[in-house]
């Protein structure tokens, strides 16, 4: 049966949704807040974006859209470049190793477990851009950006299930024990 | 019969492998991009501004809701503060009306001492106004994207000014979008000067809100509350327009409050001082 070009363009939206989405969110995350702290309270939606998707919907979130996502975080940010790169694609093998154990438990137990990956992301990425500087960059603000991640993380991992129950529910797959 | 030993790989673990070299292979080239980066590669930043070329509109159209919303709310914090703010304004009023006339009189007496030493005074500085669009600030980098519609004069390392003073540098120009470097971010260094006592030094930004003044004597003369402004050396920033007021002296470092209040950012002035170009030909000529 061949399927209508309706049909074709639906099925391969669906393939880049949580990339799309994702990339939207972290659009959203660089609006001016005009709120006192808010440099200093910023999440890393990115991370949080990655770790989620590539703990459900790895089949739709692999390694290629890490990287495209990576690549977008890149460009807008004056981070130096590859920094995001390095930092997603590390999550994303963290998620992909845990996903087995975690995505079947309660959501306390996904999130706790994004609050270890992302401490180790955080650390790494302090390391880096260190060296990258050749100068320690201040732990306060690692802290303080490391805290509002995993605070928000709840209300973009809703967002992110709302999109998978709403638009890929019939696409999901089984993973198998790694 | 002896059996013969078989080496083969199935489909699925050569997939598994293939996944397991190409995320090595990413974790490789995110290292070998930052190698690149710190060098300054041009074709990094090709790609870096095709692809922030077509994201600065999305996120100049996402970003209108948000600005009604905090327009509302501006609206809102008007009204409540109006008789203070009244108030505050009459006093302002009245210092600067005592200001102006001083000015007045100090510019007549300046424009005849420049007569009498045959002075040229340099060019007048034109800008143009930008609206900030995005901004990102955390740990790892303090920077904004700002857009203007006259964006031909805008060039890498000109000045910006915020409300009433310098907040940064431009640092790439993407057609109307402009990225501007705060100097609170680690890679901004600004030569400046303590107003009242002239003391030298360089404003360090290291993504706090506080960047730190390095490169001073232990017993020099600074004071907080001291105002600090460029001192034009490196060319760069013109001379005297003011950065800073020192906050806290400590005996590790020296730390400077932002008089802008660069978390409340909505329009900046990105000055041409044409002071930039010249230190651009020079680089281009000992490039060459």
């Amino acid at each position: 049966m061949h399927e209508s070009w309706a049909e074709i363009i639906e099925n391969n939206l669906k393939k880049v949704l949580p990339l799309l989405f994702s990339t939207f969110l972290l659009l959203i995350a660089y609006i001016p807040v005009h709120i006192p702290l808010s440099q200093f309270f910023r999440p890393d939606i990115g991370m949080i974006c990655v770790y989620f998707w590539a703990l459900y919907r790895q089949d739709l979130f692999g390694v290629c859209s890490t990287l495209v996502f990576a690549v977008i975080a890149d460009s807008l940010s004056a981070a130096p470049d590859g920094l995001n790169i390095f930092i997603f694609i590390f999550i994303f093998t963290m998620s992909v190793t845990f996903a087995s154990y975690v995505n079947t438990k309660p959501f306390a137990v996904n999130w706790a477990g994004f609050s270890v990956i992302s401490l180790m992301a955080f650390v790494v990425k302090w390391l880096l851009s260190s060296m990258f500087y050749s100068r320690f960059l201040p732990f306060g603000g690692i802290f303080a950006a490391y805290a509002a991640t995993v605070f928000l993380y709840p209300l973009i991992a809703r967002l992110n299930i709302y999109i998978q129950n709403r638009f890929l529910a019939g696409e999901e797959v089984i993973y198998e024990q790694r | 019969m002896k059996r013969r030993r078989v080496l083969f790989i199935r489909l699925s673990q050569f997939r598994v492998l293939l996944r397991k070299a190409l995320v090595v292979l990413v974790f490789l080239s995110a290292l070998l991009v930052m190698m690149l980066s710190k060098a300054d590669s041009r074709l990094l930043n090709k790609i870096s501004n095709s692809v922030s070329g077509i994201l600065n509109p999305i996120v100049r159209v996402l970003q209108i809701p948000a600005q009604i919303v905090y327009a509302a709310y501006d609206g809102v914090r008007d009204v409540v503060f109006v008789y203070q703010e009244n108030k505050l304004l009459k006093q302002q009023n009245i210092d600067l009306l005592m200001l102006k006339n001083q000015v007045r009189t100090l510019k007549m007496e300046n424009r005849l001492l420049g007569r009498m030493l045959h002075y040229t005074p340099p060019p007048e500085a034109s800008f143009v106004t930008a609206k900030i669009i995005a901004e990102e600030g955390d740990a790892f980098s303090h920077s904004v994207i700002a857009y203007t519609r006259n964006s031909d004069n805008v060039k890498k390392g000109q000045v910006v000014l915020g409300s009433e003073s310098v907040i940064g540098r431009v640092d790439n120009v993407n057609g109307p979008y402009v990225r501007i470097l705060l100097f609170t971010d680690i890679n901004s260094k600004i030569p400046v000067l303590v107003e009242r006592s002239r003391v030298r030094g360089v404003l360090s930004g290291d993504n706090t809100m506080v960047p730190k003044l390095l490169f001073t004597a232990l017993n020099a003369d600074i004071k907080e509350g001291d105002i600090i402004v460029t001192s034009g050396v490196a060319g760069v920033f013109p001379v005297g327009l003011p950065v800073g007021v020192v906050s806290k002296i400590s005996a590790d470092a020296i730390e400077v409050e932002t008089i802008t209040d660069i978390e409340r950012l909505e329009y900046v002035k990105i000055v041409d001082y044409g002071v930039y170009d010249g230190v651009l030909e020079i680089n281009n000529t000992l490039e060459n």
